[in-house]
């Protein structure tokens, strides 16, 4: 890579496309809403992009965990970085919506964000709102120990609560271990975005319980949706549309 | 023999046993000191005990198992298999039990077997979605004819290999999670032996949890822990420290109802009184749990399940 190109990536006016490898401006990536335009990759992006490209323009008001009922709270997000979630709407819609951040701690579920996921299922159900949660997690956060485990009992648990409430869950890349194997994939509907690798064991941990390398694209959505476990791969640039559509059809 | 970090605990305990076998062969000699000194150097060995040693306790192959459980606590227990959608799983076995002619499903991983081939057979207790679906189906079929669910975990964890991921291992689990959690009829969880994470949580809880002393719960094992955390699987030791899954620990923490105390050195130096142990507290439980109605049970279980934070 020349330098001219690597210096214009280090200060972020242009991004390689970790797929194709192909060099994009970043304006235009983030007009495609962060898809590659070249070969179709779907970027990881933070929960505040995405609040920004799912929801009606500033119709997302955070929900704080603690309290229980609708707070606007700008503090929110240190409790938990994790998540982020609240009351917003789609194309007109009110829901509930909730995205899960890989960045941050791999997206770890530790006690505190399964409090802010009980609550937004709490007030969605308050509210009588349907919740829409995207889901990318590394699995439970192990660093909390036996707490961190417990807490895919009580997410899982409290799902049961708002049976009646519609739940869409969004997987997008990665979502593994224990936040697949609880909540997440308790919903009504279950989208993922394309190439989003989902599943329970991580695949280093497969490939050393088998000794030999599995393809890279064992676990991704296209594949579960053929092996029966999810509804359907949606492209980024269509979630918005088809999330409005469930949530209208409920 | 003091140098626990070079020696396996386990050896030792083992070198221990030869002697004692030894000592038991001598004939014409009063040989009570000399077994009286056995037993001392154990308790010496078991004395301080670490929290890794009791993983390796917990994981010895000598420990009382699932089987050993079922048979020495139920009368006529009658296995049953399947799980009616795809497959049977050997790892949890299952099936129709009496106890104190009170009629139980039983639940459990099949870790413990007599010979390696079995091992192999019930691969480690380590889940496919078919078992997780196995034990959902029983649990059905607890509730339809309201009789209880005794379960026994016993595991590494799920199976994580590639047939357990295209039969879609996570979500077989969260339905588990789910049974457990919403089911009509009482639960009692005993935690035997190793709890590995999702695939001991999918049976590893109830209305009422008992866990034997050295069982070890916990969301990673240390090993794996060790290889996230400090990027190095040798740090197992203060990884089992750091993750706090054994009975008192979980016993002080809440989560656990009744431990079991294990004899010096662990359950397999004496598995009929651990086995009759656990016998006498299922008992207890069952009749407490019975003389509950539904909806106050249900009530109790979810108060239980909110409850499962860290006290500050
Ligand atoms: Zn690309």
């Amino acid at each position: 890579m020349s330098e001219v190109l690597d210096i214009a990536m280090k200060n972020g006016r242009w991004t390689e496309c970790p797929s194709c490898k192909e060099v994009i401006i970043t304006q235009k990536l983030k007009e495609n809403l962060w898809v590659c335009p070249n070969c179709g990759f779907h970027f990881r992006i933070s929960n505040d992009r995405r609040i920004g490209i799912t929801c009606d323009s500033d119709s997302f008001r955070p929900l704080s965990p603690s309290s229980g009922s609708l707070v606007p709270d700008k503090e929110q997000g240190k409790l938990d970085n994790v998540l982020k979630g609240g009351l917003a709407s789609i194309e007109g819609l009110p829901c509930i919506v909730g995205v899960m951040d890989f960045s941050y701690k791999g997206g770890t579920m530790g006690v505190n964000t399964a409090e802010m996921i009980i609550s937004l299922m709490k007030n969605a159900q308050g509210l009588e709102k349907p919740l829409v949660l995207f889901c990318s997690s590394g699995g439970v956060r192990v660093q909390e120990g036996i707490w961190g485990l417990m807490q895919m009992l009580r997410t899982v648990h409290a799902r049961r609560f708002i049976e009646d409430i519609p739940m869409i869950t969004v997987f997008t890349d990665p979502c593994l271990g224990g936040v697949t194997a609880s909540f997440a994939s308790l919903a009504d509907i279950m989208i993922a975005e394309p190439g989003a690798r989902i599943g329970f064991a991580g695949s280093r941990v497969i490939e050393s319980t088998i000794n030999y390398k599995i393809p890279p694209d064992f676990q991704n959505a296209e594949k579960l949706v053929s092996r029966g476990f999810l509804d359907m791969v949606v492209h980024r640039h269509n979630m918005r549309g088809t999330l409005a559509y469930i949530l209208r059809w409920f | 023999m003091k140098d626990r970090d070079s020696e396996r605990f386990i050896d030792i305990d083992n070198a221990l046993k030869e002697l004692e076998h030894s000592i038991a062969e001598l004939t014409d000699v009063d040989t009570s000191e000399l077994r009286e000194k056995v037993q001392g150097l154990r308790e010496d060995l078991y004395r301080g005990i670490s929290r890794w040693e009791q993983i390796e306790i917990a994981r010895s192959f000598a420990r009382p198992g699932t089987q050993d459980f079922i048979e020495g606590i139920f009368s006529d227990f009658m296995e049953v298999h399947g799980d009616r959608a795809y497959g049977e799983d050997p790892a949890i076995i299952g099936g129709l039990a009496i106890l104190d002619n009170i009629p139980v499903v039983v639940i459990g991983h099949k870790k413990h077997s007599k010979n390696k081939r079995d091992y192999i057979h019930h691969n480690y207790g380590m889940a496919m979605p078919a078992g997780h679906r196995k034990a959902i189906r029983l649990m059905k079929l607890a509730e339809k004819f309201a009789k209880p669910v005794i379960t026994f975990v016993d595991t590494p964890g799920a199976y994580p290999g590639p047939e357990a991921e295209s039969q879609g291992q996570a979500f077989s689990i969260a339905q588990c999670i789910s049974s457990v959690a919403s089911i009509k009829t009482p639960v009692i969880s005993c935690i035997i032996g190793e709890a590995g994470s999702g695939g001991a949580l999918a049976i590893g809880f109830g209305d009422r949890i008992i866990m034997l002393e050295h069982a070890f719960y916990s969301a990673i094992s240390p090993e794996g822990y060790s290889s996230i955390i400090f990027e190095d699987t040798s740090n197992r030791k203060k990884a089992a420290d750091v993750l706090k899954g054994t009975g008192s620990d979980l016993l002080a923490a809440g989560i656990v109802d009744y431990l079991i105390p294990e004899p010096t050195g662990g359950a397999h130096n004496s598995p009929q009184l651990v086995i009759e142990a656990t016998s006498k507290v299922i008992r207890y439980c069952l009749k407490e749990l019975l003389s509950i109605d539904t909806d106050m049970l249900l009530k109790k279980r979810a108060e239980k399940i909110e409850s499962l934070l860290p006290k500050v």
